[in-house]
């Protein structure tokens, strides 16, 4: 199937951006790669009246350091954040986890800003909420931070009014991803990140309707093949909401959760 | 595609070096935009969801899917397609390598794997095996295996460094002499497929054809109480709607396929007063333009009364079953029962019983190209032209002419480029479709089946329970097997496909390669409210082998023997042949045991279990397994459109080269270019002199097709045999005209040759005087022909149609035959498999074209491998498809296996006059009982035992978990 109508948008620069931020709309889509909402539209789950293409806007499209924090523009393509090597030194994790997204071709056209709106099974998502990242949102007038983790726990589909301009990553040197999934190229029926060092976290995709972490209070030390990590994740694991879907039931998500967890704390120590 | 305000703004883009500006709606994809717009119909699609990666081209140097992005997206930007990578007569350094390494069958997936391996190679100069499959895991390939596609790009990526070539390392057969036949010739058709030149039916519609869209039952059993097409009729561009009811008024219902014993259901391309299954067309569109259908169908309203749900086996049998069809007793489509030998004795003698339940699940065949009509009926001459992507152009045009009531004379079928079979396509059901519409308007209309249609209705296999029972002496010796097979054929068995035959094949062929001196069968063929049942690249010969190649391995360990061991003990040996089954096949050929040593030695077994131990004792779980194969070949089945010949023409042209004509069809398996070396040895000629002529109705001789392994033995044999025939007629006249006797000539290096080497006469000139210069007349000997052609038609030696007393039959020419061995490593943590070596033993007798009979294997084994572990068309309890799409469907990406290895055992079949016996269907029949066994033996320290299929991560998981909770001290 292919689309249905919709108007087409395509600002040449921040200043238009910033206009048709300045009046919101319900019915307006924010298109940046386009491989998940335009998968959707071509199946006629989604028909906005208008779409509004960022995906060109190099203003959005960046990485820079700033001080401890590396802040990424929202429509760098996962193919740079998989292989930039800034990125690579600064949050290994996010590295992995946009080269574990999809295949090359849907790297060469997602977005790291796109990914964050497509759901519980957005790996970069995983990295980055492990990472304790913020994002910057731009609305009508005016752009603040929020941290990442009450943006997913939120409207993680909403697309509309507000957009997601940038990302900003603490470094996290010590950070691994492990996505476990039916082939290499399928979104993670679990995918795990930790974080070590000072600011450790862990969080999962696939294992709720959103991005999880487990409340930082709740977790021992993430050391490899730790028992008491093991322990408390199962008990975590019985908290969550995974999806049943034709290829991992729910049960199973919960099931394997501990053990994808220890992969990615292990993957985390090799990268220290 | 009606616009808006925004789309007055022309884009300004590059593509293929040449500047372009355009207007183009804003949901104009950039694929449509190629395709339609600038007619680069290389670039292909093949799901509507960016997973199959046809589609693939390079914007600004980076490989993107074409089909997830808008046409304006591409404003500013560099578009390369396929076509831009090199031409027919200057290929690039990477299609060459694809063209020499064969990495394409179907061509279908080739564009987008070469834009893809391109833009690996310009950022990377030393790619290794992993980072070209990782590379290429965007790009799926179905008939490849991806193996030679890897290998294409490793050898072109050498080229470009300037480096030495790898030397091919594939087993080879020896080749005689100065024969074609034996020879890795490279393929006629791979220069046109490589460079975006293929004729695949979507690519020939042009600005007059209308496209179709069908609208679908979301339910699986409703009646259907109105449709209300109105405000779709009424929509600008839309120039016709058709329902079931209205397409009844001047059409008839699908004729069956096959009818031997089945009970026939009528059926229609539309439905008429109730649907069936989730899928199933109810009315029908089109349009101008391909989005203004798919507009069109959200505007037709269909009240339906729902109906109560059919789902599964138990479910169809049960006694209060809703039955599909009113006027049936039940759910029975198909019951078959044979007995022959002791068999109860042989159960009452048994020192071992064995019995096991053998289910599995429901997939498909899903080549890379859907199904694609392209119909044009003109009314002022009464006659139907019909571009079709099909594996039998002749008995479709018989199909449609029943069911369109046209003289099928007058109905011409024309297929060039088919992007894969693989058995899907058959016969005529949604192809019926366009047809219709055509006949309505009068114009050309392209039906081009998007990926979820093709998984909801395309048709569909396996899906049955078997129950096999053996008894075996004390020195693990078979007495006795019998076998009680239930099969869910969805809502039909033999009208809208072929289905329910296979379960017939099953039933006759379950004894394998082994001697059983009893055997009794009974089937049961079920409809249910599932998708119409047909043939999958096994039909059947998978069902009989999966059974008792599991059943081996499961009696082995109920009678504490290794398995292999008991096979051996069981095993026809080479002396043998032929060997008559109870059930009436001759099996012509072969060395089983010498396949199961050769399975061994190939993984090294013994190495491999020291290997297997010294993991196990670092907590890490690896296993063999072993299939034999048995791959029946060449059916010929009575009262079917499967049926027991081929005909071939050869003609000698007036300038000396040659025409076959053949009814076999060309799907990717390269009987355009196997065909050729055969006949070009019974001439002496290159086979360049030798033009193939297929998927043509009008042209061709009426032939059978491409199924059942058939090419090379009712296909070869047809070709081999009408030249023999034509090249006794040119040595009688080149004798005649070299006055000499016809046995002192002999025909070589395109001429009549005298053997005393006094004199040649160059086909040339034969052809010119035999037909223009001067003519016939004191040329052509008396008693021959006055022409240059011949046609001969070749049937099944060893067929037997009217049963013995206890009803055994004959059907199948030949018997391949082979042996797999299976290495895989079990993450015990998590379920999931990695299949790390498959090694193939293998006899389809004469081997026409090494490259290509190796292609057909990995291939086929990457087939069998994506059934055992990921593929499976999965119903809820309401009967709706939960798999639509690839993201969902598991077929095989380049990463997720490994290469296969193979060794030829050539035992030549004497039924063919060439010893060749056909294959290609091996590798998805014993591949997944390989793997099932390989698995149960990396986890036999725990004694795990496997049944559901496919092996998902959290079935084997769940298996773990279970033998654990029986071994745990109660």
């Amino acid at each position: 199937m292919r689309p249905a109508e919709f108007e087409l948008l395509r600002p040449r620069g921040r200043a238009e951006l910033d206009a048709i931020l300045a009046r919101p709309d319900a019915d307006t889509y924010w298109l940046a790669g386009g491989q998940a909402l335009l998968k959707d539209m071509r199946q006629r789950l989604l028909a906005p009246k208008r779409l509004v293409d960022i995906s060109g806007l190099a203003e959005l499209d960046y990485i820079r350091a700033q001080g401890d924090v590396l802040e990424i523009g929202a429509v760098t393509r996962l193919a740079t954040l998989a292989t930039d090597a800034t990125v690579r030194r600064h949050c290994p994790a996010l590295a992995a986890a946009a080269a574990a997204v999809g295949d090359v071709q849907i790297r060469n056209r997602a977005t790291v800003g796109g990914n964050l709106c497509t759901g519980g099974g957005a790996d970069v998502a995983v990295a980055l909420l492990a990472a304790g990242a913020e994002i910057v949102v731009a609305g009508a007038g005016q752009q603040h931070r929020r941290q990442l983790a009450d943006f997913l726990a939120g409207e993680t589909a909403g697309n509309r009014g507000e957009l997601i301009v940038a990302i900003r990553v603490p470094a996290a040197p010590a950070s691994g991803f492990v996505k476990f999934s039916r082939r290499a190229a399928d979104p993670g029926i679990v995918s795990a990140a930790a974080t070590l060092g000072a600011r450790p976290g862990l969080a999962f995709g696939g294992v709720h309707g959103h991005v999880v972490a487990p409340p930082a209070d709740a977790l021992p030390a993430l050391e490899p093949g730790s028992a008491a990590l093991r322990t408390a994740l199962e008990a975590f694991a019985g908290e969550l909401d995974p999806p049943d879907t034709p290829h991992a039931s729910a049960a199973y998500r919960r099931r394997i959760l501990a053990v994808i967890a220890d992969r990615a704390v292990r993957a985390a120590a090799g990268a220290a | 595609m009606t616009g808006n305000p925004q789309d007055s703004t022309p884009i300004r883009l590059e593509v293929n070096g040449e500047a372009r500006e355009a207007l183009v709606p804003s949901r104009l994809l950039l694929v449509d935009y190629l395709r339609q717009e600038l007619r680069l119909t290389g670039t292909h699609t093949g799901c509507d969801d960016a997973r199959c990666g046809a589609c693939t081209v390079r914007v600004d140097g980076a490989p993107v899917k074409s089909c997830m992005m808008l046409a304006r997206q591409a404003d500013g930007c560099a578009v390369e397609t396929v076509e831009a990578l090199g031409t027919a007569d200057r290929l690039s350094v990477l299609q060459r390598a694809f063209r020499r390494r064969h990495g394409l069958q179907c061509g279908y997936c080739t564009p987008g794997m070469l834009n893809s391996a391109q833009a690996l190679l310009e950022r990377n100069s030393e790619p290794d095996e992993a980072g070209v499959r990782a590379a290429l895991v965007g790009n799926l390939c179905r008939c490849t295996g991806y193996q030679n596609i890897v290998a294409a790009v490793l050898d072109a990526a050498a080229e470009l460094r300037g480096d030495a070539l790898p030397v091919a390392d594939e087993s080879r057969p020896a080749t005689d002499g100065d024969k074609w036949v034996g020879r890795s010739t490279e393929r006629v058709q791979d220069t046109r497929l490589l460079t975006g030149q293929g004729r695949y039916v979507a690519d020939l519609a042009d600005a007059d054809t209308l496209h179709a869209a069908i609208l679908r039952s979301p339910h699986a059993h409703a009646r259907i109480r109105r449709i209300d097409t109105s405000a779709a009729r009424a929509m600008p561009g839309v120039v016709q709607v058709l329902t079931g009811a209205e397409a009844v008024e001047f059409s008839h219902p699908l004729p069956p396929t096959i009818d031997i014993g089945m009970r026939m259901n009528e059926s229609h391309a539309i439905a008429v007063d109730k649907v069936r299954y989730h899928g199933e067309p109810v009315a029908a569109v089109a349009a101008t333009d391909p989005y203004i259908a798919e507009d069109a169908l959200a505007k037709i309203v269909v009240d339906y009364e729902l109906l109560e749900p059919v789902v599964d086996i138990d479910q169809a049998l049960a006694d209060d079953a809703p039955r599909l069809y009113e006027d049936w007793p039940d759910n029975r489509c198909l019951e078959y029962q044979f007995s022959d030998g002791p068999i109860d004795q042989a159960f009452a003698e048994a020192t071992h019983t064995v019995v096991a339940e053998i289910p599995h699940h429901r997939y498909t065949a899903v080549p890379m190209e859907g199904r694609v009509a392209l119909a044009h009926y003109r009314s002022s001459e009464g006659r139907l032209t019909l571009r079709l992507s099909t594996q039998s152009p002749h008995q479709c045009r018989t199909l449609l002419a029943q069911t369109l009531d046209l003289p099928e004379a007058r109905i011409e079928v024309i297929c060039k480029d088919v992007g894969g079979g693989f058995g899907l396509k058959l016969q005529v059901d949604g192809e019926v479709i366009p047809c219709l519409l055509s006949m309505r308007t009068g114009r050309p209309v392209l039906w081009a089946e998007t990926r979820e249609e093709n998984l909801l209705s395309g048709i569909h296999a396996r899906d049955y329970c078997l129950t096999m029972e053996g008894a075996f002496d004390n020195d693990g010796r078979l007495l006795g097997l019998r076998t009680h097979l239930l099969g869910n054929c969805g809502c039909d068995g033999t009208n809208r496909a072929a289905g329910a035959g296979q379960l017939l094949v099953g039933a006759f062929y379950f004894p394998g390669n082994y001697k059983v001196p009893a055997y009794s069968t009974d089937v049961v063929g079920l409809v249910s409210n599932k998708a119409p049942y047909g043939a999958y690249r096994g039909y059947g010969k998978d069902i009989a082998n999966h059974g008792i190649e599991r059943f081996m391995n499961i009696a082995a360990r109920q009678l504490g023997m290794d398995a292999n061991e008991l096979r051996r003990r069981n095993l026809i040996q080479p002396d043998e042949f032929p060997y008559e089954i109870l059930t009436g096949p001759i099996y012509d050929s072969g060395d089983y045991p010498e396949l199961l040593a050769m399975a061994e030695a190939g993984v090294d077994l013994a190495a491999f279990r020291k290997r297997q131990a010294e993991a196990r004792a670092a907590g890490r779980y690896l296993g063999v397994g072993f299939a034999m194969m048995l791959e029946p070949a060449g059916g010929a089945v009575p009262n079917s459109i499967f049926n027991a010949y081929e005909t071939a023409t050869v003609r000698m042209m007036p300038q000396g080269d040659f025409l076959l004509l053949t009814g076999m069809q060309d799907i990717g398996q390269g009987v355009e270019t196997t065909l050729a070396q055969v006949v070009a040895d019974e001439f002496g000629v290159t086979p360049d002199r030798i033009n193939v002529v297929f998927g043509d109705t009008h042209g061709a001789p009426y032939g059978l097709g491409a199924w059942s392994s058939r090419g090379a033995s009712f296909g070869v044999s047809a070709a081999v045999e009408a030249a023999r025939k034509l090249a006794r007629r040119l040595r009688a006249i080149g004798a005649r005209m070299m006055e000499c006797d016809t046995d002192a000539v002999t025909l070589r290096d395109g001429a009549v040759q005298r053997t005393d080497g006094a004199a040649s006469l160059a086909f040339r000139d034969l052809g010119n005087a035999v037909s223009l210069w001067p003519g016939p007349h004191g040329i052509v000997p008396e008693g021959e022909e006055p022409n240059l052609e011949a046609t001969a038609t070749w049937t099944n030696p060893v067929v037997r149609w009217v049963p013995n007393d206890a009803g055994s039959l004959s059907i199948y020419a030949t018997h391949p035959s082979g042996c797999f061995a299976v290495i895989v490593e079990v993450d015990a943590e998590t379920g999931a498999i990695r299949v790390d070596r498959v090694y193939a033993a293998h006899d389809c007798g004469t081997v026409i074209n090494p490259t290509i009979v190796n292609g057909q294997l990995h291939g086929g084994c990457v087939q069998g491998l994506g059934a055992v572990l990921g593929e499976e068309l999965r119903y809820d309890e309401q009967g709706h498809l939960l798999n639509k799409g690839f993201w969902d469907y598991l077929i095989p990406q380049a990463p997720d296996v490994p290469n296969i290895e193979i060794g030829h055992l050539v035992c030549p079949s004497p039924n063919t006059p060439l010893g060749t016996k056909g294959m290609g269907e091996g590798g998805p029949v014993g591949i997944p009982a390989a793997v099932m066994n390989a698995v149960e033996d990396a986890l036999s320290p725990l004694d795990v035992q496997l049944s559901e299929l496919p092996l998902s991560p959290e079935r084997v998981l769940a298996a773990i978990d279970a033998a654990r909770s029986q071994r745990a001290p109660s």
